[in-house]
């Protein structure tokens, strides 16, 4: 405003040669810094063009690293599911085992009571029942004293005892053969599930490492981006800046046109005037033509009729 | 045959007590061949001395002779027998088997007594 006051008041004591050369040398102000915008916003789009890539390059990399994050859950969450599973079967597996050593102390007892009846046995079924077969036939067929009768009637019903014996020790063998058929059983099944349980959790392994690479992955993504990001915050910094400098002369610019347009309208309103003085003089001299020679040219025409000193009805 | 485990002392001091009893016929049978081989043996040269001291009377000696023959004939065939059940028996043991046979008779009387008693005491326990 101060500086408009200035003009204002200066213009009024300016002639026509100083207001052109004040004019001018504001104008000159207004160009450089039209030029310096002009270079400012060159810098500006480079920065932007830049930023952009950056930024296009940053969400690229925040894309990826949301992927896959979202790839390594659904593998921990496979991997979960197969540990949950592994733990289930475990315990199936140990129900088996439970059972296997409640058959082993089972085998073990009745064991004992075959290895009881074994003793009293001392023999087994089929030489006891030889054994009595022979002692039945001397008895019942052979021609022998009474008392070897006697003695053979007794040895025959203790053998008996002892065939009972065997037979039961028999029972017992067979109870803990087929006691042992089904240990045999169920450690195959153990077996079999140990294999799933291996199965299962290689699996899980697999999935718990490729969620790890995965992880790994990420977090290098993310510094890659967190980079970049960086990159994009100072080439922001660098563009606010440009920015900041060219609003600025922007203003400047404003306050220039501002200070000058006083000046330049005066310029012009002298230019007007003097254009008018000379277009009077002219449109007189085309006057005097026309009355003397009785015509005029095109321009000295136009000149009358616009400065209305010619009517067409004349 | 009674199985093993189903032999009780009742069943077999029954079957004991028909043992003797089949061998008490047995030896019986035999001895009374023994005997019919002893008389027939004793008869025999009875009729061989009587043949050697009748030379006179020719008459008699032929009836004895054909007496003689009829004790061969039967001789040989209760020989044939015994020896086809019993084994073989010379003159002189079948003097020793009669002897022989009742004392063997005797000790089957007195075992089949035993078993009998014995299957008596094994069906009052109910065993």
């Amino acid at each position: 405003m101060e500086k408009q006051k200035q003009g204002v008041l200066k213009k009024e004591n300016m002639n026509e040669k100083e207001l052109k050369k004040k004019v001018n040398g504001l104008r000159k102000d207004v160009e450089k810094r039209n030029k310096k915008i002009d270079s400012l916003f060159t810098e500006f789009n480079l920065h932007k063009a830049e930023a952009d890539k950056l930024r296009l390059e940053r969400d690229s990399l925040n894309d990826k690293t949301k992927e896959d994050i979202a790839k390594a859950k659904e593998l921990t969450k496979k991997r979960n599911q197969l540990n949950n599973k592994v733990s289930k079967i475990k315990k199936e597996r140990e129900k088996i085992i439970s059972r296997m050593k409640s058959l082993g102390s089972d085998i073990t007892e009745v064991k004992a009571e075959r290895n009881g009846f074994n003793r009293k046995a001392r023999g087994n079924t089929d030489s006891l029942n030889e054994l009595y077969n022979k002692k039945i036939q001397i008895l019942l067929d052979d021609d022998i004293p009474l008392t070897y009768e006697i003695k053979l009637f007794d040895r025959i019903f203790k053998i008996k005892e002892r065939i009972v014996a065997a037979e039961k020790a028999d029972k017992f063998h067979n109870k803990v053969v087929a006691e042992y058929d089904k240990i045999k059983g169920l450690e195959d099944k153990a077996h079999e599930i140990t294999k799933r349980i291996e199965s299962a959790a290689d699996e899980s392994q697999q999935y718990h490492e490729q969620a790890m690479q995965l992880y790994k992955r990420v977090d290098a993504v993310r510094n890659e981006a967190n980079k970049i990001h960086q990159k994009l915050l100072e080439k922001y910094k660098l563009m606010d800046a440009l920015r900041d400098n060219i609003s600025e002369l922007k203003e400047e610019l404003t306050e220039y046109k501002k200070e000058m347009e006083p000046f330049s309208d005066e310029l012009k309103s002298i230019r007007l005037n003097k254009e008018e003085k000379k277009k009077d003089k002219d449109a007189i001299k085309a006057k005097k033509k026309l009355r003397k020679k009785g015509r005029v040219n095109l321009n000295d025409l136009k000149l009358l009729l616009d400065r209305k000193e010619l009517d067409l009805k004349e | 045959m009674v199985s093993p485990t189903k032999m009780t002392p009742k069943k077999l001091s029954k079957q004991l007590v028909k043992k003797h009893k089949n061998l008490i016929k047995k030896y019986n049978r035999e001895q009374v061949l023994v005997d019919r081989i002893f008389i027939l043996g004793e008869k025999k040269d009875q009729l061989e001395h009587w043949a050697k001291t009748s030379d006179e009377d020719e008459s008699n000696t032929g009836k004895i002779m054909k007496q003689k023959s009829l004790v061969d004939k039967e001789l040989s065939e209760l020989r044939d027998e015994y020896e086809k059940n019993i084994g073989s028996l010379d003159k002189l043991n079948a003097k020793k088997g009669r002897s022989d046979l009742e004392s063997v008779l005797k000790k089957h009387e007195e075992a089949l007594e035993y078993w009998k008693n014995k299957n008596r005491e094994y069906s009052k326990k109910k065993t």
